[in-house]
């Protein structure tokens, strides 16, 4: 019984991350400047990623299995935290404009 | 199975390009292509262990290689830089364009 | 992860089927698009994507080991080897010269066809090689007791196929004095002379630095593990070392040079060091009264770990060599600085 708990749990939690992973990749593609296509990729991959941890946490066979999961977590939400970071500076030096709605421009 | 196409498809491109291509840093990337390639079909090959595992020895033998490609494609990469440095030029054609 | 639904959701061979597909489109196609890409940056940034995928399906061929392995080469050194050389070519180097439409065509036809020969010859034979006819493997595993180690490929590595790692190392080292023997010295150097790192340092990024400060000790941690592991886990010398040579390379790009230079004394020392100690393991062996790089079955495990930290180190030192490219030619006197 617990364990079917468990397994339904793990598969919803991995539904949902699927889900922001292609919501972040769909981003990726569709938005119309580098800064929000970072912002796409980088909350929807950071939520995506936690929600597959959180899925594999519940099944851990042990702490430090699970410790694992967790350092993996942080690392890839630090690196990419830091990658969007370096991403947008670049952009902004260069001179990339932000995208404004057509009305909007000057 | 898929693997080893895959290994072959690989090859193939990697030899396309070490060919194809003139810029010499291109070529390089095409070879390391190639090499994969070549390693993939090294692994997927061996038959499995009785236990399903897979075969070690090419697994040491692709470890093996991909050092070694490491190795080469620096060496390449220097011999690039020296031909930039001597003739500044990327290719390995007889003349270049100037441009 | 051993419950009854999780494992029939992995075990399904359609599931597996239709991944393995996938992912090798997914490799196929970036080497494609690698292959076919006009612009080296954008070459070297799909090998870089192509490298990850390799490492996966790697893993899909139950080979840890090597999937360890391309992850940090294949993915991380190649491509900042390949990235470090784009730096030192001129801005109008970077792009496939222009050509006509015939040439192209030509060229084309005249490479694509041989090419497509070879690789559907190379699929042919492999698949019919494909009849299981009985491996090395068995030997592998009826010997393993005696090397000490319970990770097959490390015993194959240090014991049974040692020669090839001797080489393998001697390789490594080769490359390196090869790559500082290209260093264009003295006078004699003629020709239109390229400074070559063109454009200026860019400002030190604080998020990058602080980011680095806390990877980098953590990323040599787990070169040190990987060495420690490899004896009986996936892990051993060579991915130890390009876990640490990475760590390097990551402090060069994010501005912090690391000390002592890639080409002092001691790291010259320590490049050499890995050749050194298998030889003279060899040797000893040979004075001992037994074969060249025999090991021993009592001292085997002894040896293969401390023989693994060696090279690591070394192995480590001579990546690190290669990231950072040859020294600078030390300027004459006559000229102006």
């Amino acid at each position: 019984m617990i364990d079917l708990l468990r397994d339904g749990l793990t598969i919803v939690l991995l539904l949902g991350g699927a889900f922001f992973f292609a919501a972040g990749t769909i981003g990726l593609l569709r938005f119309p400047d580098v800064y929000s296509r970072l912002h796409a990729l980088t909350k929807a991959d950071n939520v995506g990623l936690g929600l597959t941890v959180l899925a594999f946490l519940i099944q851990a066979d042990s702490v430090m299995q699970g410790l694992k999961l967790v350092l993996v977590w942080a690392l890839a939400v630090t690196a990419s935290a830091t990658i969007a970071n370096l991403f947008a500076n670049l952009a902004h030096r260069q001179g990339v404009r932000e995208w404004r709605k057509p009305e909007d421009r000057p | 199975m898929m693997f080893i196409l895959l290994g072959a498809v690989l090859f193939a491109l990697g030899l396309y390009g070490a060919f194809a291509r003139r810029n010499v840093v291109l070529k390089l990337v095409a070879v390391n292509i190639a090499s994969s390639g070549v390693f993939l079909v090294v692994v997927s090959v061996a038959p499995p262990l009785p236990d399903g595992g897979t075969d070690p020895l090419p697994q040491a033998l692709v470890l093996t290689g991909i050092v070694i490609s490491v190795a080469v494609t620096a060496f390449g990469l220097a011999l690039a830089r020296r031909l930039g440095a001597d003739e500044g030029r990327a290719t390995l054609d007889d003349e270049e364009e100037t441009s | 992860m051993s419950t009854l639904a999780m494992s029939t959701l992995a075990m399904s061979p359609l599931a597996t089927t239709a991944f393995d597909g996938m992912l090798a489109v997914l490799i196929a196609w970036t080497a494609w698009q690698s292959v076919t890409s006009r612009e080296v940056f954008r070459a070297v940034m799909l090998f870089v994507v192509f490298g990850l995928l390799l490492a996966l399906a790697w893993l899909r061929l139950g080979a840890p080991d090597v999937a360890l392995a391309e992850a940090a080469v294949g993915a991380g050194l190649t491509g900042v080897l390949f990235l470090e050389s784009l730096g030192h070519l001129r801005r109008n180097k970077t792009v496939e010269p222009p050509e006509t439409v015939a040439q192209s065509r030509l060229r084309r036809w005249a490479v694509g066809l041989p090419v497509v020969v070879a690789g559907g010859l190379l699929a042919m034979v492999a698949l019919r090689l494909e009849p299981r006819v009985p491996g090395i493997a068995g030997l592998v595993v009826r010997h393993q007791g005696e090397t000490g180690v319970s990770n097959p490929v490390t015993a194959v590595l240090l014991d049974f196929r040692s020669t090839d790692t001797l080489l393998e190392v001697v390789v490594l080292l080769l490359a390196v004095i090869a790559t500082y023997g290209l260093v264009p010295h003295g006078p004699a150097h003629h020709g239109p002379r390229v400074r070559p790192p063109a454009t200026p340092r860019p400002p030190r990024q604080p998020v990058l630095v602080w980011f680095v400060r806390r990877l980098a000790p953590l990323a040599l941690l787990v070169g040190v593990y990987l060495w420690w592991v490899g004896s009986s886990a996936p892990g051993g010398a060579f991915q130890a070392a390009a876990v640490v040579a990475a760590v390097f390379a990551l402090l060069r790009v994010s501005g912090m040079e690391a000390a002592p230079p890639p080409n002092a004394r001691p790291m010259r020392l320590l490049m050499v060091a890995g050749s050194v100690a298998f030889v003279s393991q060899g040797l000893a062996m040979l004075a001992a009264g037994r074969v060249f790089l025999d090991l021993p079955e009592t001292v085997a495990y002894g040896l293969i770990v401390s023989l693994e930290g060696v090279l690591a180190a070394s192995l480590a030192a001579c990546l690190i060599a290669l990231v950072a490219g040859a020294p600078r030619p030390p300027r004459q006197s006559g000229e102006r600085p």
